[in-house]
């Protein structure tokens, strides 16, 4: 489709770099070699996606196709693609610096919405952002109480991270206006094993294995970047 | 090849302060206990402190947390060893990156550095950016005689596959021990540890939690794992040893959660570079927190009858 | 004043300078530091873009002039002092049987290129495994005859510590696109089963004649190319995986592949700086010695009296390096006589 260069974001970049506090170095050192997406784990398994191409959106200022886009949140963070790139390009952070980008304009915010009630519910009310309640009831089968394990290893019983501590982190956030956004946002409900109902167990355990949730609307997003050619099912035979 | 240089600039420290992860307390408790005991074997005395919270590299890279909030959260917790005189051992590969490159953003940025200490001053504190991060399993390297001399339960005939995690050796580039795309490091401490490395396809694949794909895009981030588990599965170690709680909690329950929905039968124990060492330096069974574990318990009961309980 | 010139490498570059003096009158020292004449070209075993006989052409230079009376030839020397001026310089030389004291009007600097051992590059399995090798490699296998044979893939990798700020050089080596093809050409005329797969990022086959002889690649030679840089080469069950991102697709791939060529970067020669310093010369930011002016005297060093010749001032292929030994002989002759 006809794409009207005029319509790109010149400064798009230089806005947004400060923003993520200058670790974003020089996009446009960029030589769209495509090492980076030839080991890339999300690329590998994902139709379309492709760090190369995001990259080189955001140099030409199609900015509007990269934030629009479901793509923009299929990354892993994993930091390979900056292990290998030969000029040192240090994608995860691009990645970060445009997510932001995104929510400001509308979009990506189902997704932010599952991971912040670990921050709220977790991160700010006991310090410790992977709970000690139990979110999967397998594992609660085979493991029981990991505080008889702790005990048993010569560990308190619980680790709690002291009240100072708690609220200092919350002062922290309240500060920066973390706690504030966080309002803005009102994560999902996070379930735990250890007090929730048969019912609800048996619902966990028969859940099909890939699960996708988004229940806040936001923008639609769209994948932009396409299928392979053939889509994933004919690149697959 | 670990950069060797960089390794004999690692100190060897009488004490230092170990910084909890959230995943070893809360899921796999075993990976706490071993640090501080096979740290203080090999001569290091661990501190901690209850202070300490998570890093916060979770929130702040699933975007819930802007740079402004977590760069304080890291100079706060930074500044618990600082006020000791210590350096940090970390047992997680996001903690590693996060503290440390955030840590070194603030000292190169005498602004950002200041007005974080804005926020700290009022709670009494103060990040002055003296202290270093290690990570644990650079530790053992740096004590390789140390730890060669305490080995009391050899890892005879054991066969240990490894899997180094993204967030140190990616990230790291520059700054870990080791060559990103080739290291060896963990290969070493297991041999000096009695095991015998076994090689794999998918070594240097990433473990597929995607950092918070497997929240939110968990199709992606099980098809990854699956390709790195059937990998490991075809050179049929005995333990997987990763140096990363969060690698360590993908690869050990979506096993699980594979078998139980028939798409495979995965049964290769985890276990950390912590409670690998603290097997081998003898640690009582009960500090190894086996019994965290999701998959493969039975090989890893096979493991300490063949090696000693 | 001196009439001799000193021409530094016996490599095409400085053999064609040589050659080029001692027809027009004038007469040469041509130190090389290794025992044979020929260098590079005679580790080669054909030449693009005509495919011609490597080992034959280089002898019948080197003949001429080892049979070339005003021409004096030293093998295994080197320079290890030099003063004085355009006109009249002193050198003193070290020879296997011991030092020399010479004095010449002017000197060609023809040190020829290094060619990088790609170590670094972990990612590729180089060093790891027997089944990735260098094209210089690759070169002595097929004079060896010791290409793979049957139903083989054979994987060639573009730019390697080329184009690479963070493990190599960012410049580009300028010649490995053309002899990568010529690669790729010789293993399918070995071996007519095998299949060859060059990964590249942009062809640069700028030369008379080299457009026509990467299209043959693919034309007639089923040569697949795939735009991308690899990004890692591992090894599974004695076979290699290659992996790239087909980038004109937006796809990655894979390729299960029982040799890897990596197309390895022209580094300047080893050394160059101390040989810079000790003629008094300048070098540019890698090491190749630097013109003054690259437009209209390429040849001309930093200091009168000294000149460049052939891939010690930046990659390029024999025609160049021919053609610019050529050049230095005629400004080295002006200055001489
Ligand atoms: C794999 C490969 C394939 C190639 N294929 C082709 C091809 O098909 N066609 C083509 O046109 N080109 C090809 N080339 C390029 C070709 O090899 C070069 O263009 C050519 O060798 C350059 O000649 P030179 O004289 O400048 O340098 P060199 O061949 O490097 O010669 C320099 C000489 O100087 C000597 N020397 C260095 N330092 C000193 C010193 N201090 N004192 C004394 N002696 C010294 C060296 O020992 C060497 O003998 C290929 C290159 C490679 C790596
Ligand atoms: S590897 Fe680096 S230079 Fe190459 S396409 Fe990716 S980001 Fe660009
Ligand atoms: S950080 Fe993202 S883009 Fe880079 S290799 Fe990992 S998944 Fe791919
Ligand atoms: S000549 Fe071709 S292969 Fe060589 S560095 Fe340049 S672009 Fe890469």
């Amino acid at each position: 489709m006809l794409e009207q260069v005029k319509d790109w974001d010149d400064d798009f970049y230089e806005r947004w770099k400060p923003i993520a506090m200058g670790f974003v170095n020089e996009a446009e050192r960029c030589l769209q070699c495509g090492k980076c997406t030839g080991q890339c784990p999300a690329a590998a398994v994902t139709p379309g996606y492709n760090p190369r191409k995001l990259i080189r959106d955001l140099v030409d200022g199609n900015i509007k196709r990269i934030l629009s886009s479901v793509e923009l949140w299929q990354c892993f963070f994993c930091s390979g693609c900056y292990s290998t790139c030969p000029m040192d390009i240090n994608f995860p952070f691009f990645i970060f610096m445009l997510r932001l980008g995104a929510m400001n304009e509308g979009y990506g915010w189902e997704d932010v919405k599952q991971l912040e009630a670990y921050a709220e519910k977790d991160y700010l009310k006991d310090g410790i952002t992977v709970s000690i309640r139990e979110r999967n009831p397998f594992v609660v089968d085979t493991v029981g109480d990991i505080g008889k394990i702790r005990e048993a290893a010569g560990l308190p019983t619980k680790r709690v991270v002291s009240k100072r501590g708690v609220a200092e982190i919350n002062m922290i956030s309240d500060l920066s206006g973390m706690t504030s956004f966080m309002k803005k946002i009102g994560g999902v409900d996070l379930l735990d094993c250890n007090t929730c109902d048969d019912a609800q167990a048996r619902r966990c355990k028969t859940k099909p294995l890939p699960s996708k949730v988004g229940k806040i609307t936001t923008k639609t997003r769209f994948y932009n970047y396409g299928e392979p050619s053939g889509g994933k099912t004919n690149a697959k035979t | 090849m670990p950069r060797l240089d960089k390794v004999a600039q690692i100190p060897k420290p009488d004490k230092i302060f170990v910084f909890k992860s959230c995943v070893a307390s809360n899921k796999y408790p075993g990976i706490e206990a071993c640090s501080s005991d096979s740290l203080r074997i090999l001569g290091i005395e661990p501190v901690d402190s209850d202070e300490q919270t998570c890093c916060g590299g979770f929130v702040t890279f699933a975007n819930v947390a802007a740079p402004t909030a977590s760069m304080p959260a890291v100079a706060r917790n930074l500044s618990l060893a600082e006020e000791k005189g210590l350096d940090t051992c970390v047992v997680c590969n996001g903690c590693w990156t996060f503290l440390n490159e955030f840590g070194h953003f603030m000292n190169h940025n005498a602004e950002v550095k200041a007005s974080v200490n804005m926020m700290l001053n009022m709670m009494g504190k103060e990040y002055k950016g003296t202290g270093s991060v290690y990570h644990i399993a650079e530790m053992y390297y740096r004590l390789k005689e140390e730890l060669a001399e305490n080995v009391k339960r050899p890892l005879k005939g054991i066969k240990v596959a490894t899997h180094y995690g993204c967030h140190y050796l990616g990230g790291g580039k520059y700054t870990a021990i080791d060559d990103a795309q080739m290291p060896s490091y963990l290969e070493e401490i297991i041999e000096i540890l009695g095991g015998e490395v076994v090689p794999y396809t998918a070594n240097r694949e990433c473990c597929g939690t995607g950092f918070t794909q497997v929240i939110n895009g968990k199709d992606l981030s099980l098809e990854h794992t699956k390709t790195k588990l059937d990998s490991v599965k075809e050179a049929d170690p005995d333990i997987l040893v990763v140096q990363c709680p969060y690698c360590h909690s993908q690869l050990d329950r979506i096993q699980q959660q594979f078998n139980y929905r028939d798409e495979g039968d995965f049964q290769t124990p985890i276990l950390h570079i912590a409670q690998l060492v603290g097997m081998g330096l003898g640690l009582d069974v009960a500090k190894l927190g086996f019994a965290a574990h999701v998959s493969g318990r039975a090989r890893l009961e096979n493991v300490l009858d063949r090696i000693g309980r | 004043m001196s009439k001799k010139t000193l021409v530094i490498g016996g490599g095409i570059a400085g053999i064609t300078a040589a050659q080029k003096i001692a027809q027009n009158g004038g007469d040469v020292i041509l130190i090389e530091k290794e025992d044979a004449l020929g260098g590079n070209f005679a580790k080669l075993t054909y030449t693009f873009p005509v495919l011609g006989d490597a080992k034959a052409l280089v002898s019948q230079e080197v003949q001429k002039v080892q049979t070339t009376p005003s021409i004096e030839i030293l093998t295994n020397t080197t320079l290890t002092a030099c003063q004085g001026s355009v006109g009249d310089f002193s050198v003193e030389l070290k020879t296997l049987s011991g030092t020399r004291q010479e004095i010449v009007g002017a000197i060609i600097v023809a040190a020829g290129f290094h060619y990088m051992e790609p170590t670094a590059y972990t990612e590729y399995s180089y060093g790891r495994s027997p089944k990735v090798v260098t094209s210089l490699e690759f070169e002595k296998m097929a004079a060896e005859n010791r290409l793979p044979q049957g139903n083989v893939r054979v994987v060639f990798v573009h730019c390697v510590g080329s184009r690479d700020k963070a493990k190599g050089y960012v410049y580009c080596s300028k010649i490995c696109c053309s002899y990568s093809a010529k690669h790729a050409i010789m293993m399918k005329k070995a071996n007519p089963q095998s299949k060859s797969y060059v990964f590249y990022i942009d062809i640069r086959a700028l030369g008379k004649g080299y457009e026509e002889f990467i299209r043959s690649a693919m034309e007639e030679h089923n040569v697949r190319y795939i735009r991308g840089r690899v990004a890692k080469v591992l090894e599974s069950e004695g076979k290699l995986l290659v992996r790239a991102e087909d980038s004109l697709m937006g796809n990655p791939v894979e390729v299960e592949a029982d040799l890897v060529v990596l197309a390895s970067a022209m580094e300047p020669p080893v050394g160059s700086r101390d040989l810079a310093a000790m003629l008094g010369i300048a070098t540019d930011e890698y090491g190749f010695f630097q013109d003054v002016e690259s437009n209209v005297r390429p040849c001309h060093s930093s200091k009168p009296g000294i000149f460049l010749a052939g891939s010690c001032t930046q990659p390029m292929e024999i025609a160049s390096a021919v053609a610019m030994g050529g050049l230095s002989a005629s400004e080295a002759l002006a200055v001489t006589r």
